[in-house]
């Protein structure tokens, strides 16, 4: 077995009570999540801004991953 | 990641451990270089079984490219990596080439850091540092862990990890013996959290198991707000059964809508730092 690049694969689970568990989160599919207001708006959105945000402010390089104030 | 600081001596104290392996807290201290194998079967290679960029994970590390090493310390019941994550001779060899192409790949899908998780990347530090020392550069290092290495192991991340993602799976002793078949755990675990909370930025992750709020759930909160209240508290609450969850009752069924919020209610009453 060899380790393919997996990024484009999700997988979805549709509990009995409605809930959606996503397993495999690509850009793609946190903005469809988002476009369809599936329940977790915040959560999508939030990741949605962050990523935008650090994309519109250093899109070329591996900007700090934390903020300073989570160093424990 | 200042690649330098892999530097020789680290890969040699790493490299000790094929020797006489004290990585995890089994300290089973078998001669990997001969074969022997313990509690993980670890062997001499690491083996990627998958490999992919994750925008779904805590904010403060999306997106992530997240390295899926085969092999464990641990044999939880209820692990979504099923089969894959006990048996480390499954997937592809980890090499500095590997690593260094899979990351050009992850780059071009925005990755903005390295992930290392599992099954479980403890068993394979050595081959894990001598891949990333072979890579012209790194991004920032995050650690996904069951937190069971030993200090030893710690020590070989000093400087090398940027976040330490710490699983913390159960409360107490008895749940960690009979669900994932390991002695001393919370020992283990809240010793080694105050090692890495000294070494980077930390993350607790606790995944919420049905019919564990009080035993594990509760317990784990109160040490939180209690020894490491600074750190980021993520509660995972996609909890399915899996593997051999279906043998033990409580873990057959997936969690409660109405346990997962109780448990949101619980840790912003104890004060503790919610992630999301």
């Amino acid at each position: 077995m060899n380790a393919e690049d997996e990024t484009n694969v999700t997988d979805i689970e549709l509990l009995p009570d409605g809930r959606i568990c996503v397993f495999g989160t690509s850009l793609e599919v946190l903005e469809l999540l988002d476009q369809l207001q599936c329940g977790a708006d915040s959560l999508v959105s939030a990741r949605l801004a962050s990523w935008r945000q650090a994309d519109d402010n250093e899109p070329a390089q591996f900007p700090a991953i934390v903020a300073e104030d989570s160093h424990v | 990641m200042n690649v330098d600081l892999i530097d020789n001596q680290r890969l040699a104290y790493a490299a000790q451990h094929l020797s006489h392996c004290m990585l995890c807290e089994h300290r089973c201290g078998v001669n990997r270089r001969q074969g022997e194998h313990g509690p993980c079967k670890a062997g001499l290679q690491a083996r990627v079984f998958r490999h992919r960029v994750e925008y779904g994970e805590e904010i403060e590390i999306i997106p992530s490219h997240l390295f899926y090493l085969s092999g464990c310390d641990l044999r939880c019941a209820f692990c979504i990596a099923e089969a894959n994550a006990f048996n480390p001779s499954i997937g592809t060899e980890l090499t500095a080439k590997f690593l260094a192409d899979a990351l050009a790949q992850g780059r071009r899908h925005g990755a903005r850091n390295i992930q290392w998780v599992g099954g479980e990347p403890t068993i394979h530090l050595p081959a894990i540092l001598e891949a990333m020392s072979g890579c012209a550069e790194l991004p920032p290092v995050v650690w996904k862990s069951d937190f069971y290495g030993t200090p030893e192991a710690f020590a070989l991340l000093d400087n090398v990890v940027d976040v330490y993602v710490a699983d913390f799976k159960f409360g107490n002793d008895a749940c960690a013996k009979r669900l994932a078949k390991v002695d001393r755990y919370v020992d283990t675990v809240t010793r080694n959290l105050s090692i890495a909370a000294g070494q980077g930025n930390l993350i607790i992750r606790h995944l919420l198991l049905p019919g564990h709020f009080d035993c594990c759930y509760r317990p784990i909160v109160d040490y939180v707000a209690r020894e490491l209240p600074a750190a980021k508290f993520s509660i995972r609450d996609g909890y399915l059964p899996r593997w051999q969850a279906r043998h033990y009752g409580e873990l057959a069924h997936p969690l409660d809508a109405e346990v997962a919020a109780r448990a949101v209610k619980l840790a912003a009453s104890s004060g503790l730092n919610i992630v999301e």
